[in-house]
């Protein structure tokens, strides 16, 4: 083939090109639109009977300077900055958790209290039940007695009793916190003091304080972009305040100048606020969740490190004494496992359940739950070195397998 | 570059996000099995609170244990494993002593009696989770009913963690007998669900059979040979007076049970060497016929809603179950497998039939779902028959007969898994038990 040929076909599949995408990967940057200002074109002597009927410029240079200060924000459009100001965390999601004291358990959320702190209300048996032995069974001995009233103990425990416990989920408006840095709060652990809650919380949300930490560094360097853009406005300022005492017209070019100036700085700052922004981004999503880098990590557990739990925790599993509607009921529960393998007995609570009425699915979560209490008394079989992937379990006990037929 | 920065940007985030979003996600393990092994138990003996109540609080203990055990869900761990006792019915629970002898479950209670009265309190612990398991009762009664008291107190452990109703405060009526096999006397007695506490009803001058207990407890129907012939009597069980239920002359009547309602009696009526099934309104003795068919009808038993009935009849040829609307209508067989089937009954649950089955030369006690479907044959031998429900839909009690001169009849018990048969101690030879329900 010719090659003038080539190199006109080239030529226009890049002209083609061109025209197509030039416009989007050559646009120019959203420089701020120029400001046109009508000049009106004055003789040398209307200028001098001007410059002679004005009062004393120079006196009131000093106290004009602010004035003009207002132009270049009026000519830069207030969403050329924003940007770079916006995606700044609010320091407010590592504060908020830990001053919120409702999400921390209180004592008392055990709903029934230790016999010996709190006695168990001893309740009188109800004719809606069959706690009373009555006399209907005429064929029998002398049926029991009415039972007396209710010792006093089971009044003064039933307020105890009778408060359960409610898991304090902070609301969406008390905590801007990413969701993921509220998680660990929603779970309810009898265990942490209060004041412990401080230092509990940055540990357990681990990928925020991540991504703050970048945010951070681009408010930082956004502030620092700021800075600099106020000692270059002063210095362009001060340069335009003495052009305007000159000649108005020179003023005029001056002004000019400036903006063009800040716009370049403003320009700088975004780019490089977005060019942090997304370094942190990559940096994040290629680090995965390791967060401050002190939690182990590694890849997530093999399909036979998933079967060794289930075994282990399916021998646990006692279904001897559900009943045959639990049988029927797949239950799933959730359960926080601590470095040391063991479940934080405290968190092990029911998600949901399928299959049947809450009773019976009660009863299903009961034996779960102490399966995995027992279970996880030695420690879970789960390595080490992938606390990552177990530390938060969900598993579904699903007993409708082993049902009568 | 803008647009590109931001695309980069843009998809770095999401990347991001999603990396965070699957990272936030917990591991999901399906438990699809377990073991099914009693749950092991301790009950230490009751505190007495006062100087009257020692060996009552032991003995209301041990009933609760033997009512527990005798499930076959639990298995009690021995007084002398204990590593802690019992103190005080407010005292602390040594949850780790429990927990090191392999305790789930920790009932603790204690008596007090003075004069008459008696007053029982208990608490359950799960031991594993170190927490109570609801709250405490209290029951009060009078010495003689202390037996009944521990039942209480055991059904509602029992409730508590198998999370169905329990059975152990009730009682059966059976046929007690004495004598030789060939001239065998016959009464009506009735005894706790565990053969204490007996009672006869009647005496051995006629032969009674069947009894069945109403709804509530307070009347029994059963068949007795007075007249020679079969005859329908029902009994108050206050005052233990009887009268026949319904004479025609000239035909028997036999295998009768009550309605949910009550108020309906359904039975057997022969009349010209054909058994049919009737329904009579026990107030009015009103008498409406079911059935009409050639052959026999008979062992009637409703559904718990009252809606349907289930009988035995040959109509095919051998001796089959079927079901029919309770008021009347054509039937339709729902056992389909080798063998002949008889004595249906119909599980407070509503969900199983419970029936007799002879096949390959043994008798079997099995159960079935409303329709026929899962069939399963709870026991095997020589003679088993007439199984009767427990309150709760769990338990079965059966009559089962050794073979032989010298044989004699026993009462079983048998889980509708098929474990834990065993049988039930009664004072004579025993048969067809039925069960009341549960006390109130």
């Amino acid at each position: 083939m010719n090659k003038g040929v080539i190199i006109s076909g080239v030529g226009h599949i890049a002209l083609i090109l061109w025209a197509i995408l030039g416009g989007w990967l050559f646009a120019a940057q959203d420089v701020p639109e120029i400001q046109v200002t009508e000049v009106q074109v004055l003789s040398v002597a209307e200028f001098d009977a001007l410059t002679s009927a004005a009062p004393a410029v120079s006196d009131q240079a000093p106290d004009a300077a602010t004035p003009p200060e207002a132009t270049p924000t009026e000519t830069t459009p207030p969403t050329e900055t924003a940007p770079a100001v916006e995606p700044l965390p609010d320091p407010a999601p590592d504060l908020t958790l830990p001053e919120d004291p409702q999400p921390q358990p209180d004592p008392v959320q055990d709903p029934i209290a230790p016999p010996a702190d709190v006695p168990q209300p001893i309740q009188v048996p109800r004719s809606t039940k069959q706690p009373k032995p009555r006399p209907a069974d005429k064929i029998s001995d002398a049926p029991p007695e009415k039972a007396p009233d209710t010792p006093k103990t089971a009044d003064e425990a039933k307020p105890a009793v009778t408060d359960s416990p409610t898991p304090v989920v902070p609301k969406p408006e008390d905590t801007p916190a990413k969701p993921e840095a509220t998680a660990p709060v929603v779970t309810p652990d009898p265990e942490p003091a209060p004041e412990d809650a401080p230092s509990l919380a940055p540990t357990a949300s681990k990928r925020p304080q991540s991504r703050a930490k970048a945010e951070a560094k681009a408010k930082d360097e956004a502030d620092k972009q700021a800075a600099e853009k106020a000692a270059q406005n002063a210095a362009v300022q001060e340069a335009k305040d003495k052009a305007a005492a000159e000649k108005a017209a020179k003023a005029q070019a001056d002004q000019d100048a400036k903006d063009k100036a800040k716009a370049e700085q403003d320009a700088n700052a975004q780019a490089k606020a977005e060019q942090d922004a997304v370094d942190a981004a990559l940096k994040a999503a290629t680090e995965g969740d390791s967060g401050n880098g002190n939690g182990p990590t590694g890849p997530p557990m093999s399909g036979g490190e998933i079967e060794g739990l289930r075994a282990a925790i399916k021998k646990c599993w006692n279904l001897g004494t559900l009943s045959s509607a639990a049988m029927e009921v797949k239950v799933t529960v959730r359960v926080d496992v601590g470095e040391d393998r063991r479940p934080v007995s405290g968190s092990i609570r029911m998600t949901g359940f399928d299959g049947g009425e809450e009773g019976a699915a009660n009863q299903v979560f009961e034996a779960a739950r102490r399966a995995i209490i027992r279970c996880g008394k030695d420690g879970l079989p789960l390595p080490a070195e992938k606390y990552d992937s177990w530390k938060d379990l969900e598993l579904v006990f699903d007993p409708t397998g082993m049902r009568l037929r | 570059m803008r647009p590109i920065r931001h695309l980069i940007a843009a998809l770095a985030l999401g990347l991001a996000g999603l990396t965070s979003a699957a990272q936030a996600e917990p591991l999901r393990i399906l438990i699809d099995g377990g073991v099914i092994e009693p749950m092991p138990f301790a009950v230490p003996d009751f505190v007495a609170e006062n100087n009257g109540a020692g060996d009552l609080a032991r003995d209301l203990s041990r009933v609760v244990a033997s009512d527990l055990t005798g499930t076959g869900l639990f298995r009690e761990v021995p007084a002398d494993a204990f590593i802690s006792g019992v103190s005080g019915f407010d005292a602390p629970v040594a949850y780790n002593d429990w927990q090191a002898i392999n305790v789930q479950a920790l009932v603790t209670g204690a008596v007090s009696a003075s004069g008459d009265k008696v007053v029982v309190k208990f608490r359950l612990f799960d031991i594993v989770s170190g927490q109570p398991l609801g709250d405490g009762l209290q029951f009060a009664g009078s010495k003689k009913s202390w037996r009944r008291m521990a039942h209480k107190v055991a059904d509602a452990v029992y409730s508590r963690i198998t999370g169905e109703g329990g059975y152990f405060d009730s009682r059966v009526v059976y046929v007690s007998e004495s004598g030789a096999k060939d001239a065998r006397q016959k009464r009506l007695a009735v005894m706790d669900y565990d053969g204490a506490n007996v009672s006869y009803l009647t005496d051995s001058a006629e032969i009674v059979l069947a009894p069945r207990f109403s709804p509530n407890g307070d009347r029994i129907l059963f068949t007795s040979y007075a007249t020679g012939f079969p005859r329908i009597y029902v009994m108050d069980t206050a005052s233990l007076k009887v009268r026949v239920l319904d004479e025609q002359p000239g035909t028997m009547t036999f295998a009768p049970r009550f309605a949910p309602d009550g108020q309906t009696v359904v039975f057997s009526l022969e009349k010209d060497g054909n058994a049919d099934i009737y329904a009579m309104d026990i107030t009015s003795g009103s008498v409406r016929q079911l059935t009409n068919a050639p052959s026999i009808e008979t062992a009637p038993s409703f559904s718990p809603d009252g809606s349907q009935i289930v009988f035995e009849s040959d109509r095919s040829g051998s001796q089959q179950i079927y079901v029919m609307s309770a008021g009347g209508g054509e039937p339709t067989r729902i056992s389909s497998g080798k063998g002949k089937y008889g004595t249906p009954v119909w599980s407070p649950r509503g969900d199983l039939i419970a029936f007799t089955k002879i096949g390959d030369g043994k008798f079997h006690i099995g159960v079935f779902r409303t329709d026929g479907s899962e069939e399963r044959l709870l026991t095997s031998s020589f003679l088993d028959e007439g199984p009767t429900w427990a309150p709760n839909g769990r338990v079965v009690m059966f009559t089962r007969e050794t073979s032989g001169a010298g044989g004699s009849a026993t009462l079983w018990s048998v889980d509708i898994s098929g474990r834990n048969a065993h049988q039930v101690p009664t004072e004579t030879a025993a048969s067809d038990p039925a069960w009341s329900p549960l006390l109130p």
